[in-house]
């Protein structure tokens, strides 16, 4: 590129927060607030601001205590206090959370929402109450509030189409990162006091209804920098994504009718069946029906019911179950379904539209006798970069919010996952300002950076070699034969074994074919790769050491929630080159950790609601 | 079922010009474009250029935008056409940067 430095250009700020989403923009704007004028905030996202990632995506569903929306003047059921809200998380985490964090998360979600709301209104934007304290809204609608908050704090540097590879340290602390411009090529270095990691999850499955962004970035990042990963067993499904009719695979429309159906007026819900026909309503036990129709349990409920049908045969063609509509009156069926394409317009002005589908043929399928063929969908990342309740990573100066942290959820989300990336964006944006303040001047090694750029640019170099593409497809292979719902060590063996073979054979292989920079697709396949082979190694590790049953992570050959000897948090280091595990006591302030064994995770659940 | 698709190409370290190229996809009755550009991707050519290192997936960020049979359209909620002949372009040639990516 015609320059002595490894990189091609320069940019200099105090706070770098990386991520479009609402981690990122949160983080942003709540140090831009802090620091008055007094440093300056940029935000690196992999693509358009507030348009991209899993945040637009989303239901979506944002919630605050009962007693908080009371004083807001919202109808609210104010016996859902903060304390109720605690207790929630945390046995819906199967006790695995850090305490602290969800003590931050019930505390501080009222006026983040809050605000996020008053954004949204200014940007014309609907949120829908519902009790005892909630919003329903479009992942899009949070897009677009967020996007108004950018606007009314101008001043934040916004640098778009920017992958960040890698944080930079010296003498012990966060001194800034190196990223990519995705359309040009150039290699990006940033000068940051602090960097915030809002970059999400990791999606390693094939069967997909998240964006196309998760691919563990900010995890990886943060593993070759040499901090603690947690909690990378526990992925998290939507239960009725599309599976047929086959155009709209991966839509969460499916499931969105499903759950709304139960309670819309005039709307006919599908009955949901196992592959030859049976009744989930007479396979799943009564009480735990009840639990799911009312709690945020539901996820969890029908994902261990509908894999336990599909794992023993009895599932779809697809690999899923029915959602039925056999012997329902077709008129009404047609009217309800008018009925909710009404209300999908108060956020998507295209009629019969979700999320930019035509959903038109949704309800084609059913006036022509066929059912819907849904699966588990993958669509969250509990396990993440270890944080604090502030978001602070045991780096000085370097933080992680939202999807990408890990703490919060435990084992089981059954809660909000737009209310976390606002709260922890905002806690590590402050604490960002608030160190930069303290911070002296930065110090970059060169020698740190051509490390970096001869890393992420080997597979431009390398003449020929394996196509990123495929490495990315047998990665997604080995995820879906191990890491599934069901796991057992057989599964969890065989799929750590392929993955050595793909560390051995393919990764250190991997080459572009176009050896130009600009826009190269592969080139971006390959860095996502290595981040998701990571985040996969570490998942299939803690999968094997946890030999129990908790959250989403269920094992046939250990059914038993094992609170004597796996109430522990599965933490993950790179050091020499390898991944080591350790096992850590999960923080607790509140509630005291359990002792004993449930028979099974479904036991679980009941023994929380007694 | 089988669809017959001819794409622009061109990358500036190798071409002079913009050309050509014709694949043939396995895909479904209803498949989007941007379905049809992720089969070639993985399945035939990978060094294929088009959107979709931050894909919104559902038309909200139009970043996605090409030419289809001359109309601009954007490809993850456009579905691909019917017919014989389906000829998918850069919205801008002068602006190409690689295949159909365009310079923002």
């Amino acid at each position: 590129m015609g320059n002595l430095n490894p990189h091609d250009r320069e940019i200099k700020t105090d706070v770098l927060a990386v991520g479009g989403g609402g981690a990122g923009v949160t983080a942003a704007i709540s140090a831009f607030r802090l620091l008055d004028g007094k440093g300056k905030v940029t935000i690196a996202s992999k693509g358009p601001v507030g348009r991209s990632g899993n945040t637009i995506i989303a239901a979506a569903g944002i919630s605050m205590d009962g007693e908080s929306a009371g004083t807001y003047g919202y109808d609210a059921d104010e016996s859902f206090t903060k304390e109720v809200w605690f207790d929630e998380i945390v046995r819906q985490g199967f006790h695995l959370s850090d305490q602290r964090i969800v003590e931050r998360f019930v505390e501080s979600a009222a006026p983040r929402v809050k605000e996020l709301l008053e954004w949204g209104e200014r940007a014309g934007e609907y949120f829908h109450f519902v009790r005892p304290a909630g919003f329903f809204t479009s992942g899009k609608a949070v897009g677009s509030a967020l996007r108004q908050g950018l606007k009314e704090h101008p001043g934040i540097e916004i640098v778009e189409d920017v992958i960040i590879t890698d944080i930079l340290t010296d003498d012990g602390r966060c001194v800034g990162a190196i990223g990519i411009d995705v359309y040009s090529g150039e290699v990006i270095l940033f000068k940051a006091k602090a960097v915030i990691l809002g970059t999400g999850g990791f999606q390693p499955f094939s069967f997909k209804c998240t964006a196309s962004d998760m691919t563990g970035d900010g995890i990886g990042i943060a593993l070759r920098a040499g901090l603690p990963v947690a909690d990378m067993e526990f992925p998290l499904c939507i239960p009725g994504v599309c599976i047929t009719p086959a155009s709209r695979r991966g839509s969460i429309f499916t499931g969105i009718y499903s759950m709304v159906s139960e309670t819309v007026p005039g709307m006919i819900p599908p009955k949901t069946t196992n592959g030859r026909g049976d009744l989930f309503s007479a396979i799943i036990p009564k009480p735990l029906i009840e639990i799911a129709k009312t709690t945020g349990w539901i996820k969890l409920i029908y994902a261990y019911y509908w894999w336990r049908e599909v794992s023993e045969g009895r599932g779809s063609p697809g690999g899923g179950v029915y959602f039925s509509f056999k012997d329902v009156n077709i008129d009404d069926f047609d009217k309800g379904f008018e009925t909710l394409s009404g209300m999908l317009s108060l956020w998507y002005k295209a009629p019969m539209t979700y999320q930019g589908e035509d959903i038109s043929i949704f309800r084609d399928e059913v006036v022509g006798g066929r059912d819907w063929e849904v699966g588990l969908g993958h669509e969250y990342s509990n396990g993440g970069i270890v944080v604090d309740e502030n978001g602070g990573t045991s780096l000085p100066g370097l933080y992680a919010a939202g999807e990408a942290s890990s703490g919060c959820f435990g084992a089981y989300r059954g809660n909000r996952a737009l209310v976390e990336m606002i709260v922890q964006g905002h806690a590590s944006g402050e604490h960002a300002a608030a160190y930069v303040g303290e911070a002296g001047e930065l110090n970059i090694d060169e020698g740190q950076i051509e490390k970096h750029v001869g890393r992420i640019t080997k597979y431009i170099d390398r003449k020929k070699g394996v196509s990123p593409a495929s490495v990315r497809k047998r990665l997604e292979s080995t995820a879906d034969g191990g890491f599934g719902f069901l796991r057992d060590e057989k599964g969890i063996l065989k799929a750590m074994a392929e993955l050595e073979k793909i560390k051995g054979e393919m990764l250190p292989e991997m080459a572009t074919t176009s050896k130009s920079r600009v826009y190269n697709p592969e080139w971006m396949e390959a860095l996502a790769v290595e981040n998701l082979a990571l985040c996969l190694e570490a998942g299939f590790a803690a999968a094997g050491m946890r030999r129990e049953s908790r959250g989403t992570h269920i094992r046939s050959d250990h059914p038993k929630v094992d609170n004597d000897n796996f109430l522990v948090r599965i933490f993950h280091l790179l050091e020499g080159g390898k991944l080591m595990q350790s096992l850590e006591k999960p923080i607790t302030t509140k509630i005291e950790p359990p002792k004993g064994s449930v028979e099974s995770v479904m036991e679980h659940i009941l023994s929380c609601l007694k | 079922m089988s669809r017959k698709v001819k794409i622009f190409r061109y990358d500036n370290a190798v071409d002079k010009e913009g050309r050509y190229e014709e694949f043939e996809i396995d895909g479904t009755s209803d498949m989007s474009v941007m379905d049809a550009l992720n089969y070639i991707y993985y399945n035939i050519d990978p060094s294929l250029g088009f959107y979709g290192h931050s894909r919104c997936g559902h038309g909200v960020c139009a970043r996605c935008a090409v030419s289809v049979n001359g109309k601009n359209s954007i490809a993850c909620v456009t579905p691909l056409p019917e017919g014989e002949e389906i000829i998918i372009e850069p919205v801008s040639k002068d602006r190409v940067l690689k295949d159909l990516v365009t310079k923002k």
